[in-house]
């Protein structure tokens, strides 16, 4: 039964993390950037949600701060990487680094409890829900929300160029798009997600802490890389942001998985490293067998025809 | 119309790596003229196109489309006016987005990118009669992935890209170079089509002595940073490989005619 329990919760976890890994999504594959920013980025969110929640702020009003928060710190990175010219993974370690003390200012401290605030998941129960529940539902709601605007925003003629940067910089300039921008754009949106995806965990594990986005790029990259061994990498833009959802539920339960067998939690930084290595190891060897595979096969029909 | 007025380019400058690639050029072009630039390895001919098209921002001089100085506009400010073609044809066009998604990129050239859809239905019916024009069947095959198609499938598009919106001025870095000997027969005819149908102005680099010399209505030798060579008209028509090979060796004294030059 707890395994049910650990199950349940490891789904409304995904989905909520889930969100994070669709802004990891937008620079890792989209732009073609690793951006560091992420981890601090997302505490940010956590951080910013968490102080407005003790001043009895609106939830959903916390949700939102933070998002904006969020795309201040992108903004940085951005100007950063066009206008200084710093290397985007420079320029996110500089700028994650930044954040941690900008996180502490925020919160004054590198903890807040918020057991006592209000959070978007308390009316579960007042309608014969459990929080689990109604953390899910509000999950997948704000899941569909993002979705539907990235759907939209990336079929756009700005969407359209954001994306051709990742593929090709050199042809974007020669139709008249300024890189920089677009890069600037990409990193401004993908941390907004991030952020957003921070405060929506803070309300639902019950505190804002400093250290709450440690590993977060790693954990959006494992979802993104078992989202994409699952469903392919060449799917409809539709089709691969719900498999990065679908990844985050899936490295959720690996989680609470191996967690219920006895593995301590200390350990599950390494296991998530070790994760994310297999998914992005596996798609290779599976190419390299088969190619030898087939080359067995076609050069033995080729020798037996010509002996 | 195009005016380049001295400008100079030298990379490198105060390191032991110094190289002088444009050194005081002035040229002017006419609406509607068709130049071929020829000229060995490092002569300046790519130096020249990326200076026009503002890959790097040249030393000293004026760069001037329609009267307007352009000279200190950024890359992307320029591709408003600018259309090009690459030697690399990966280079000319996004891989991961459908063949119709990136002419709509095209199309848009020089305009500001909005918040309305990347691609309106009544262009579809546009880009399928533009891509029905190349004879590849790419009309079938809107949808499809760049990344799928061939080098030459691929220039053939960066040139209706290139075009799609008339530009002031196109240009052409050995655009042919990469493709075997029929695509490349192919994208030129397609090339002497396109500026010939839409009267516009072209630059192209070219190895091909004979190709230089057959197309477009003025040539021009470079040398060292130079032009050295410029011709016109009907005089142009009368050229010989032969006699711009005599030319090559006149300017530049006892140095052999480098290997790429005598191709062909």
């Amino acid at each position: 039964m707890s395994l049910f329990l650990a199950l349940q919760s490891a789904t409304y976890q995904g989905v909520l993390w889930g969100i994070m890994a669709v802004g990891v999504y937008i620079t890792f594959r989209l732009l073609d950037i690793a951006d560091m920013t992420c981890d601090g980025s997302f505490a940010t969110g956590s951080a910013v949600c968490a102080v407005i929640l003790t001043n009895h702020g609106n939830p959903l009003f916390a949700v939102l701060a933070a998002t904006l928060a969020g795309a201040l710190a992108g903004f940085v990175t951005g100007l950063l990487h066009t206008k200084c010219k710093i290397p985007a993974i420079l320029a996110g370690i500089l700028a994650q680094l930044g954040l941690y003390s900008i996180n502490l200012r925020i919160m004054g401290k590198s903890n807040i409890p918020l057991l006592q605030t209000e959070s978007l998941y308390d009316w579960g129960p007042m309608i014969g829900l459990t929080v689990s529940q109604s953390t899910l539902i509000v999950g997948v709601i704000a899941v569909a929300i993002v979705i539907a605007l990235l759907y939209w925003f990336f079929g756009t003629e700005l969407g359209n160029a954001l994306r051709a940067t990742g593929n090709n910089e050199q042809m974007v300039r020669a139709v008249g798009v300024n890189t920089d921008y677009t890069k600037l754009l990409g990193l401004v949106i993908s941390n907004a997600l991030i952020a957003l995806s921070g405060a929506m965990v803070g309300q639902s594990v019950g505190y804002g802490d400093v250290k709450i986005g440690m590993g977060a790029i790693v954990m959006g990259l494992a979802s993104i890389v078992i989202g994409e061994v699952i469903f392919g990498r060449y799917g409809s833009f539709l089709k691969r942001l719900i498999a990065i959802i679908v990844g985050s539920i899936i490295y959720r339960i690996i989680i609470a998985v191996v967690i219920q067998l006895g593995l301590s939690t200390d350990d599950l930084k390494l296991l998530t490293a070790f994760i994310v290595a297999l998914a992005l190891t596996i798609p290779v060897l599976m190419a390299n067998r088969k190619q030898t595979a087939n080359y067995k096969k076609l050069t033995k029909e080729v020798d037996e025809k010509n002996a | 119309m195009l005016k380049i007025e001295h400008v100079s380019k030298t990379f490198n400058l105060g390191t032991i790596n110094e190289k002088k690639a444009l050194i005081d050029i002035n040229l002017q072009l006419d609406d509607g003229d068709f130049v071929t630039i020829i000229g060995g390895n490092g002569a300046g001919k790519s130096t020249l196109m990326n200076m026009i098209a503002g890959v790097y921002p040249i030393d000293c001089g004026h760069i001037k489309l329609d009267d307007k100085d352009i000279s200190l506009y950024p890359e992307y400010k320029r591709a408003g006016l600018i259309g090009r073609v690459f030697q690399d044809p990966m280079m000319g066009t996004a891989a991961d987005m459908q063949i119709d998604e990136n002419l709509a990129m095209a199309k848009r050239r020089g305009q500001k990118r909005t918040l309305k859809w990347g691609i309106k239905k009544e262009e579809k019916k546009l880009y399928y009669d533009l891509l029905k024009t190349l004879n590849l069947g790419l009309e079938e095959r809107m949808t499809s992935k760049v990344g799928l198609l061939s080098g030459g499938q691929r220039q053939a598009l960066t040139l209706l890209m290139a075009t799609v919106t008339k530009p002031k001025i196109l240009l052409l870095d050995e655009h042919t170079a990469a493709l075997d000997p029929a695509t490349s027969a192919k994208v030129l005819l397609l090339t002497n089509k396109i500026v010939t149908e839409q009267k516009l102005t072209a630059m192209m680099v070219t190895h091909d002595m004979q190709q230089a010399i057959d197309v477009g209505n003025r040539l021009i030798m470079m040398y060292n940073g130079q032009i050295i060579y410029d011709v016109k008209g009907e005089e142009k028509k009368k050229l010989t490989v032969p006699f711009l090979l005599k030319k090559f060796e006149e300017a530049s004294g006892s140095e052999f005619v480098n290997d790429r030059m005598l191709l062909k």
